[in-house]
């Protein structure tokens, strides 16, 4: 701590400050290689309260002490780290547990834990785990938690501490050891979401039996009975008190692409530091997603049937964008990030087999009759959207729409391939990673095409195929790519197949380096991040 | 997929090593392009005051650009889409060498973009892109890094010129302990800014002291008068020196003091460790 104090006299020799005040950071890495952020050269320190807005000083580093400029005095203020190498790629993050003071007159000092963002995926029965601060062809990119049961979704809470919820129980990671801290944490009804409090050790669960606050510290949970909440957020209202707000009745977007979507919601809210049993308030609208700002009273919702970003004040909707099957969101800093679909565009016939419009009814099942889907003329895509909160034009990225080959394992070459269009996209989860530039994403997708028989002999050359794959995405705003991506599950059903069919047997093409889930195939049902926001 | 490396905040640098260093006093001229955002007002010539400060370029700024070229360059610059030809013939026609153009656009954050761009070969030497948060406009020390990263370490290195001369031929002159040879000496090219301590001496001669704060790209003459012992003023004496020397640092303490002496602080600083 000497060198520290040394540099921060120098800073003040430098700067001209006489006062004795300063902000003296003890930033705790872990100790596990593998989890220790490393190959850092810049610290970005950014201090965050009402009264300054957001300000970030980013200095150099050199040797294990830093010097970061200077940040104005103010009370209540969000202190946040994170480290970046030369290629500025973000290797670390911390954030102060508590809000603090900045003094004048006095030296602040802060102990924030730093760790990398890690990125979590659920499949209800692991946790899987991404580093993006590795090579996603490194060995240690994907891994896995151990000492888990049943996971359904992780969540951080401070970055010290993730809250893996599994079944109708918590269990509580060491983000230093990635290991198991103390005994599960029962809660009355299996856990369908859950949600950090802004600013604290506690957590929001959302369940079947309404809505429950769990003090991590205290290890205490205190329920407010409800009906089953699928979805949970915390946010301030307009008088500071935090409230949890829990989405009854979610409506997904519709799965395929000329499905009809109706339905409508219900929200309850319980205050967060005395939950009571909560009724629901009806909307008139069906809702997919909730998120609540963490330090303003804003709550936003999907609409995934009007293909809306909206607003929600009581019961009055304003619109924030246009989003088409919008499915999820989340808010982190003064944005709203939402991920919604484009519809792909499928080709059908009649039960005589010619041609014809595509009916709400018309499936894509390899033994479904009457008017069916053949095949996809145009994929579906993802839609991602950062819209800022205070309202204004959102920026929207289209991902280009995947396609999977599936290759027939009768040609001993393995050259004989068919590559399939997204017939459907659904947007499972997302989480905003910290400084806003990354989001992790999970979707299931689905490809189809019927089989293809020669119309004068009836002889099938090629099968019907359905896969469904699972995926893992970092979408990289800055740039509007996917910057890496991991095929979590290509799962291939074929269709009836005569003895006589000329191509019988098919399989999804291995992904690429990089892109493979080394860790087991799975079907992703949540996403989660240190310091991230989901 | 490929993996994007350089994924959130991506710093390129596209250098041509074999290329001789050029010449660290050549014109440039700085050029913004805003691309639908009005974040980071004023980052064109906060550009160009670091580069100012840092380098011996000849800079020119948005403005002065626009007076040379005419009121049409923001339209020119947006015509050019971020194409290197186009950007280098505006460039030509300000008579620069090569075009800083500094662009501003926002995809959730703020992405700031710098390229390098040779006017006479139009192409782009070197890019660096960085995305930072809302209202977090960059700091000076944050400019400096990234013109650190753009352009070539040549052009921070900047001299000054000291001129010696002495009232005695044949004086043996020392500069930051340095022997620089007998006066007369030419005009010495050296580092700046920075301070050098400057001996003149003569055998039966009472030796010339200084220290100078040579500024860069400034020159400064010292004329070191070599007088014989015993010849001195009544102001070399130890005590009339000791006396002024008080006073002097009296008064330059107390200009300081109250010159630098903050308001109740408003402003700390921000440091600490990593472990």
């Amino acid at each position: 701590m000497r060198t520290a104090r040394t540099c921060l006299s120098g800073v003040c020799l430098v700067f001209g400050c006489t006062s004795t005040g300063s902000l003296d950071l003890d930033l705790q890495l872990p100790t596990v290689p593998d989890l220790r952020p490393t190959g850092m050269t810049t610290v970005s320190v950014v201090a965050t309260s009402p009264d300054i807005g957001s300000m970030s000083n980013t200095s150099v580093l050199n040797g294990q002490s830093f010097s970061a400029g200077e940040l104005p005095v103010g009370n209540g203020v969000q202190i946040d780290v994170l480290f970046h190498d030369v290629s500025n790629r973000l290797v670390g993050v911390g954030e102060a547990p508590t809000l603090v003071d900045i003094k004048g007159d006095q030296t602040t000092t802060l102990t924030i834990p730093v760790r990398r963002p890690f990125v979590y995926a659920s499949s209800g029965s692991k946790l899987y785990t991404f580093d993006p601060t590795l090579d996603p062809r490194d060995a240690k990119f994907q891994g896995t938690l151990s000492g888990l049961t049943s996971p359904q979704l992780a969540v951080s809470v401070g970055g010290a501490r993730l809250v893996v919820a599994s079944m109708n129980q918590l269990q509580i990671i060491d983000t230093a050891t990635h290991m198991v801290m103390g005994s599960p944490i029962a809660v009355p009804g299996m856990v369908h979401d859950a949600a950090p409090v802004p600013g604290s050790n506690r957590i929001a669960v959302g369940h079947s039996a309404g809505i429950s606050i769990v003090d991590l510290d205290s290890m205490t949970v205190a329920n407010g009975a409800g009906p089953s909440v699928d979805k949970i957020t915390v946010g301030p209202t307009t008088d500071g008190h935090l409230v949890a707000y829990g989405l009854v009745g979610r409506v997904a977007p519709p799965a395929g692409p000329v499905e009809p979507c109706t339905g409508t919601s219900s929200i309850i809210s319980v205050d967060v530091d005395t939950p009571t049993a909560a009724t629901p308030m009806a909307l008139p609208q069906a809702i997919s997603d909730l998120a609540a700002s963490p330090d303003s009273a804003m709550l936003f919702v999907t609409l995934p049937c009007s293909g809306k970003v909206s607003r929600l004040d009581g019961t009055t909707f304003t619109d924030m964008s246009t989003l088409e099957r919008a499915a999820i969101l989340t808010v982190a800093g003064e944005r709203i990030w939402a991920a919604g679909t484009h519809a792909s565009v499928p080709s059908c016939s009649n039960a005589a087999g010619n041609p014809t419009a595509c009916t709400p009814t018309a499936m894509a099942d390899c033994s479904a009759t009457g008017t069916t889907i053949d095949w996809v003329t145009m994929g579906g895509h993802l839609i991602v959207q950062s819209i800022p909160v205070g309202g204004g034009t959102p920026i929207s990225v289209d991902v280009p729409e995947p396609r999977e080959t599936m290759v027939s394992s009768d040609d001993p070459a393995r050259q004989h391939a068919q590559v399939l269009r997204t017939l459907a996209m659904t947007p499972v989860d997302l989480v905003a990673l910290p400084g806003g530039q990354y989001v992790g994403l999970v979707t299931t997708n689905t490809y189809f095409i019927t089989a293809l028989v020669d119309q004068l002999s009836g002889q099938m050359i090629l099968p019907c195929l359905k896969a469904t794959t699972g995926d893992w995405q970092l979408m990289d705003m800055a740039s509007s790519t996917v910057s890496e991506r991991v095929r979590t599950q290509c799962a291939l059903t074929i269709g009836t197949r005569p003895p006589s069919t000329v191509f019988p047997n098919w399989e999804c093409e291995a992904a690429p380096d990089g892109q493979k889930p080394t860790m087991g195939e799975f079907t992703p049902i949540s996403v989660g991040a240190l310091f991230g926001a989901r | 997929m490929r993996h994007v490396l350089v994924a959130l905040v991506a710093l390129v640098a596209v250098c041509d090593l074999a290329r001789a260093e050029p010449n660290p006093k050549r014109k440039v001229v700085v050029l913004e392009y805003r691309a639908g955002s009005s974040a980071l007002t004023g980052v064109g010539a906060r550009v160009v005051a670091t580069l100012g400060k840092q380098t011996s370029l000849d800079v020119i700024g948005p403005d002065q650009a626009r007076a040379t070229y005419g009121e049409h360059l923001e339209g020119a610059i947006v015509k050019c889409a971020g194409e290197a030809d186009c950007i280098a013939k505006i460039g030509a026609k300000v008579s620069a060498a090569e075009v800083i153009l500094v662009g501003i656009s926002e995809l959730g954050d703020v992405i700031l973009t710098m390229q390098r761009i040779d006017v006479a070969n139009r192409t782009v030497s070197a890019r660096i892109a960085d995305s930072l948060p809302a209202n977090s406009p960059p700091n000076d020390e944050q400019i400096g890094y990234y013109l650190a990263k753009l352009l070539p370490p040549g052009d921070f290195m900047r001299f000054g010129i000291i001129d010696i001369i002495s009232s005695q031929a044949d004086a043996l002159v020392t500069v930051g302990g340095e022997n620089r040879g007998t006066t007369p000496i030419q005009p010495l090219k050296l580092h700046a800014p920075a301070s050098y301590e400057i001996r003149v001496e003569k055998r039966g001669f009472t030796p010339f002291r200084t220290k100078v704060a040579l500024p860069a790209d400034g020159e400064i003459k010292v004329e070191a008068t070599l007088s014989k012992p015993g010849a001195s003023s009544w102001y070399n004496h130890w005590y009339v020196l000791a006396l002024g020397g008080a006073i002097v640092a009296g008064a330059a303490g107390g200009t300081i003091y109250f010159a630098t002496r903050p308001p109740p602080s408003s402003m700390v600083p921000v440091g600490g460790m990593y472990h």
